[in-house]
């Protein structure tokens, strides 16, 4: 039995490399891997694998101190707040639980989409291996995404709970609540990555319904790596926020808390760590939600458990054929024709699409705190900065889009600098958009908004400047010898070397406005539009220059 | 335009220090169909990558129309390429990848008569709304012939062409290549299917290691070996020697 167990788990290792493989190099067939001797693909594997085990080991880090974090808050609680314990109890551990809960299906997605489209399985069934055995091979693969995380999680925030409260039971209910959330965090992964694939990926892909439906779970797919970022960056003020609100609230209040995930685990915890502290309607409405959300704990197993299943067994790319309308086609110009197909491959697969949306979320990050503190011009350049820093991102993500069938498409006469100048309006354009969105909000707030209009528009120009001397150099060394495709992980020090200069050169016309002071809006705009102008000018040349055709 | 349609010498292909094509020599004239033949590993696939503008020559003269492979942009204007895997880009359906291509072509939507013809003639039409990823190899395979027949290119260059397709898709790109070199086109093809090189190629070469190791009309090559009888395959197997090993392999494989 316990001989069978190990054999399944090694085997599973395979398949876990060969996913963690795929997803690196997420939709990376067709990019050819040539003029490379096998050593050097074999280099390329183990980079992988390395890389890989990095964001693992990072993410096990970040959650070993989101576990200990909200702990470090309890005296300030207690003390500070004068938060009875057991409402600090439901603050930590419902702060803890929900950025658990959200990194691990952050985690998740960016592997289990692989997990789906794995051929894998297929080749494991034509294997003499029971049916049964590939499920759990299936099983095991997915556990492995996420296997120190998982541990980790399961591991240090119980002790440290117990540690600091000093409660047994306690810390007892504490590794009931993480069980629990591991379960739906698991479920909800697997559920958004198998109606990512069946629905956008194999889902037919012409009618205006379709686009919308793919635009919808989008969202959804971003959902999750937009609330990691927000309680990143807010997670202080969300604890002091629920501290606060906790003192506040009526009892009633409390009383619907202790129904909702997370809140309602907190309670639980709260309950078993100070027993005789809990009013019997609390303790009543506690035990039908914990039962509640164990009934619902068992139910996201079992459907975790048979979508696995089904994808050892190849059940889950369902291809609906569309209905055919006509045959027509309508060919574009070739850079629009670039620009279509980048923004169509982009929007279809969640590695790519999670960068395309990174401007767009570091424009909401500004949303909520331009509602919440005043405004003057050092902080609307600090804010353009960093939504030129995500587009300057978004460049790179989209070059690599040109080596997805790169063994067929460069047989194309596609020239490099349509390549450059479609994909330059395109980062540029996650940028403005951004940038009239942040426009027309404060103009709705009624806020002064020349500045945050006019800086804006200027630094576009410096953003495109950025973006295609990156894309300048990205041609140059990278049209010939491959670039690994996919996401951005797989080629991090090639990409850093090409983020650099194009920070610098996007952000200097900002730095010497920042330099001269303020002391006169108009000046400082002409000196910025004057710098960004020349910097355009220079690269726009030397791009003509070096990139003949 | 010049009468040659292709024009290669001394073509060398590196993989890090493998030499996978060693001083490759041949020419193909418009209008003329010519099959690359060889076995697994021969080479094909990487002499084909170059003329198609996929992989740099490491060493050698290739001329397409006249004109050096490196004019890149003008060379792969001429060109129709259908690669030996159809990996194409998975996440469009075939008519968002026409689309793409007939854009990059910088074609007009007079192309569309065209495309119509071909996608009713590959029974392509129930799928032209479905994404690319979910089809099968063969229709796979349709999509990348589309795609390369679509701008009428002079030179088409098809990678074992007919592997994964039904019988009646196989049968029309057949016809259509032949077709395609009545009218003046170049095409240069690789498989290992004998038959077909024999029917509808006016020249063979036929490519082991890297090297020529034969080329001609099948009755030159016929003549090289000095018998009638012989077909394609025996020519096949006599040039590239191995012959003598497969029928050892063989009474030792019945022997048991
Ligand atoms: N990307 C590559 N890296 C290293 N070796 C390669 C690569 N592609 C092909 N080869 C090797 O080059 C040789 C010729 O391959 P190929 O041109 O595909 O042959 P054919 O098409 O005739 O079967 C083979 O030995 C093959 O293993
Ligand atoms: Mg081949």
């Amino acid at each position: 039995m316990a001989e069978k167990f190990f054999k399944l788990w090694k085997i599973s290792g395979t398949v876990y490399r060969e996913i963690c493989f795929q997803s690196i190099f997420s939709l990376r067939l067709g990019a050819p891997l040539p003029q490379m001797d096998s050593d050097k693909i074999r280099k390329v594997a183990r980079q992988v694998e390395m890389n890989m085990l990095v964001s693992k080991i990072l993410v096990t880090i970040f959650v070993a101190v989101l576990a200990v974090m909200p702990l470090g808050y309890w005296s300030y609680f207690v003390m500070g707040l004068k938060l009875v314990e057991e409402l600090a109890i439901v603050g930590c551990v419902s702060v803890f639980l929900a950025s658990l809960f959200f990194l691990l299906v952050v985690l998740g997605l960016q592997t289990t989409t692989s997990l789906m489209a794995t051929k894998a399985f297929e080749i494991l069934s034509s294997f003499p291996i029971s049916r049964g055995d590939v499920s759990k091979i299936a099983l095991f693969s997915f556990l492995r995404i996420f296997d120190m995380p998982l541990i980790t999680a399961l591991a240090v925030f119980p002790a440290a709970f117990s540690i600091v409260v000093r409660s047994f039971f306690g810390g007892l209910a504490a590794l009931f609540t993480v069980v629990l959330t591991e379960i739906f965090a698991m479920a909800l992964t697997i559920g958004l990555s198998k109606l990512f694939y069946s629905r956008i990926v194999a889902g037919g892909g012409g009618s205006k319904y379709r686009t919308i439906m793919r635009f919808i779970y989008m969202l959804i797919w971003i959902l999750p790596s937009f609330g990691i970022y927000l309680a990143m960056n807010f997670a202080t003020q969300i604890l002091q926020v629920l501290a606060y609100s906790l003192t506040q609230m009526s009892v009633i209040q409390t009383f619907a808390l202790a129904l909702v995930y997370p809140f309602s685990l907190g309670f639980t915890t709260a309950f078993a760590t100070f027993p005789h502290k809990i009013s019997l309607m609390h303790a009543a409405a506690l035990a039908v939600s914990t039962f509640l959300y164990t009934a619902l704990a068992y139910l996201g197993l079992n459907y975790t458990g048979s979508t696995i299943r089904r994808i050892g067994s190849g059940g889950v790319i369902i291809a609906s054929k569309a209905f055919v309308r006509d045959l027509v086609i309508r060919p574009k110009s070739p850079y629009l024709g670039v620009i279509i197909k980048d923004l169509r491959v982009a929007s279809r697969s969640p590695s790519y699409a999670s960068i395309l949306m990174l401007p767009a979320l570091q424009a909401v990050i500004i949303l909520i705190s331009l509602g919440l503190v005043r405004i003057d011009l050092p902080m609307v350049l600090g804010f353009l900065a960093g939504i030129s820093l995500m587009s300057l991102i978004v460049a790179p993500t989209l070059f690599s889009v040109e080596t997805l069938a790169s063994a067929y498409t460069r047989s194309l006469p596609l020239k490099r600098r349509t390549v450059i100048a479609a994909k330059t309006f395109l980062s540029t354009l996650t940028y403005v958009s951004c940038v009239v969105a942040l426009a027309a909000f404060t103009l709705y707030l009624r806020r002064e908004i020349f500045s945050a209009v006019a800086f804006g528009l200027v630094q576009a120009v410096s953003v495109t400047a950025g973006c295609m001397f990156e894309l300048l150099l990205l041609a140059e060394r990278f049209w010939k010898i491959e670039l690994s495709p996919g996401n951005i992980y797989a080629s991090l020090s090639t990409f850093v070397m090409v983020l650099i200069p194009g920070v610098v050169l996007c952000l200097t016309p900002m730095m010497v406005c920042v330099a001269l002071g303020f002391s006169s809006a108009l000046f400082t705009l002409t000196v910025f539009l004057a710098i960004a102008t020349l910097e355009l000018a220079v690269v726009a040349a030397v791009t003509n220059l070096l990139v003949k055709n | 335009m010049s009468e040659l349609a292709v024009n290669v010498d001394g073509l060398c292909v590196m993989y890090g220090s493998f030499k996978a094509v060693d001083g490759l020599s041949f020419k193909i004239n418009r209008g003329e169909i010519y099959g690359l033949l060889g076995p697994n590993g021969a080479g094909k696939s990487s002499t084909l990558k170059v003329l198609a503008g996929i992989l740099e020559p490491s060493y050698g003269k290739v001329e397409i129309f006249g004109k050096p492979i490196s004019e890149e942009i003008e060379v792969k204007k001429l060109i129709g390429y259908v690669p030996e895997e159809s990996i194409l880009l998975e996440s469009l359906t075939p008519r968002e990848f026409f689309e793409f291509i007939a854009s990059v072509r910088g074609l007009s939507g007079e192309v569309n008569p065209r495309l119509s013809k071909l996608v009713l003639a590959f029974e392509l039409t129930e799928y032209f709304d479905t994404p690319i990823a979910t089809l099968s190899m063969g229709t796979k395979r349709k999509v990348s012939v589309i795609s390369a027949l679509l701008h009428e290119p002079p030179l088409l260059i098809l990678d074992e062409p007919l592997i994964g397709l039904d019988a009646r898709s196989s049968r029309i790109l057949k016809e259509l290549i032949v077709h395609h070199a009545r009218k003046g086109g170049a095409v240069v093809f690789s498989t290992h299917i004998m038959e077909v090189a024999e029917k509808i190629c006016h020249r063979v070469g036929i490519i082991h290691k890297g090297k020529l190791v034969g080329e001609g009309t099948v009755s030159e090559l016929r003549q090289l070996i000095r018998s009638a009888e012989v077909s394609l395959e025996d020519i096949f197997l006599k040039v590239t020697q191995q012959e003598a090993g497969i029928r050892d392999l063989i009474v030792a494989l019945e022997e048991g």
